[in-house]
């Protein structure tokens, strides 16, 4: 595989992690309660509302 | 045909969440048939050794301290896991994931990637469980469908350590800053773990929009 050209899509994500650092985030979003969806939100590539660990 | 590639970490719980809602975004694509995973090497911890340390030790240490902070971080992402019939263990081993990753390969070779990455994310992440030994590694390897004799060969030796040095070159190379990092027919690309509609949407686009690989 080459080094692709990449269209970033823009999705709900709620968690990602840095691979430079180890560091995981998630957005500040409300805990869900067992059997609900997924909690959305924007995180990569805009992290910045997200508590970075 | 659609290919799919996803680099990852056992270590990793964006991963972990990702990895049920990518598989059941293909399996309600229609497409399953037609579409191949490829899951590639990105250590999220690539300066551990090979002795574990407590993860929410590190995660305490990135909150400077603060143990409401990481413990809110934690219970989060167990609550996010949870909704989706996850275990997630707070307190769970982080070492050199290097070995895994290359039984990871080994696991590809026989089929066996998804099952073998489903078996050490969820013993890790779920229960806390070191997967790093050669021992365990050998057992999940072969309870995934590698041959035992392969699976201890490759615990020997180095085989595949070139090939996992080969996925975190060409994550650098194709700008990955975030993991699970998903790219669909080689040029779509999701980073972070999104919801399994983004991704079944994702499918739905790169299968419409033809595959260039």
């Amino acid at each position: 595989m080459n080094p692709p050209k990449l269209t970033i899509l823009t999705t709900d994500t709620d968690a990602a992690c840095d691979p430079e650092t180890g560091a995981c985030a998630i957005p500040q979003t409300p805990i869900p309660s067992p059997g609900a969806p997924p909690v959305t939100g924007a995180v990569p590539p805009g992290m910045e509302e997200t508590p970075s660990v | 045909m659609l290919h799919i590639d996803i680099w990852a970490d056992f270590a990793c719980p964006a991963c972990y969440l990702a990895k049920p809602r990518i598989d059941q975004a293909i399996a309600a694509s229609g497409h399953a048939d037609a579409i191949t995973v490829t899951y590639r090497s990105l250590e999220l911890f690539p300066d551990a050794g090979p002795e574990p340390f407590d993860s929410f030790e590190h995660v305490l240490h990135k909150f400077g301290g603060d143990q409401a902070q990481a413990a809110r971080l934690e219970e989060h992402m167990a609550a996010l896991a949870r909704a989706q019939g996850q275990p997630y263990a707070i307190h769970h081993p982080v070492a050199s994931s290097f070995d895994a990753h290359r039984m990871l390969h080994l696991a590809a070779e026989h089929g066996a990637a998804s099952e073998f990455m489903d078996a050490v994310q969820r013993d890790l992440l779920g229960e806390g469980v070191n997967v790093y030994t050669a021992a365990y590694l050998a057992k999940a390897a072969t309870r995934a469908g590698v041959p035992a004799a392969r699976a201890k060969a490759l615990l020997a030796g180095d085989e595949y350590a070139n090939a996992v040095r080969a996925d975190t070159k060409l994550a650098r190379e194709a700008g990955v800053t975030a993991v699970p990092f998903t790219i669909l027919g080689g040029r779509l690309a999701i980073p972070g773990a999104a919801t399994a509609n983004a991704y079944a949407d994702a499918i739905t686009q790169a299968l419409t929009t033809g595959d260039p690989q």
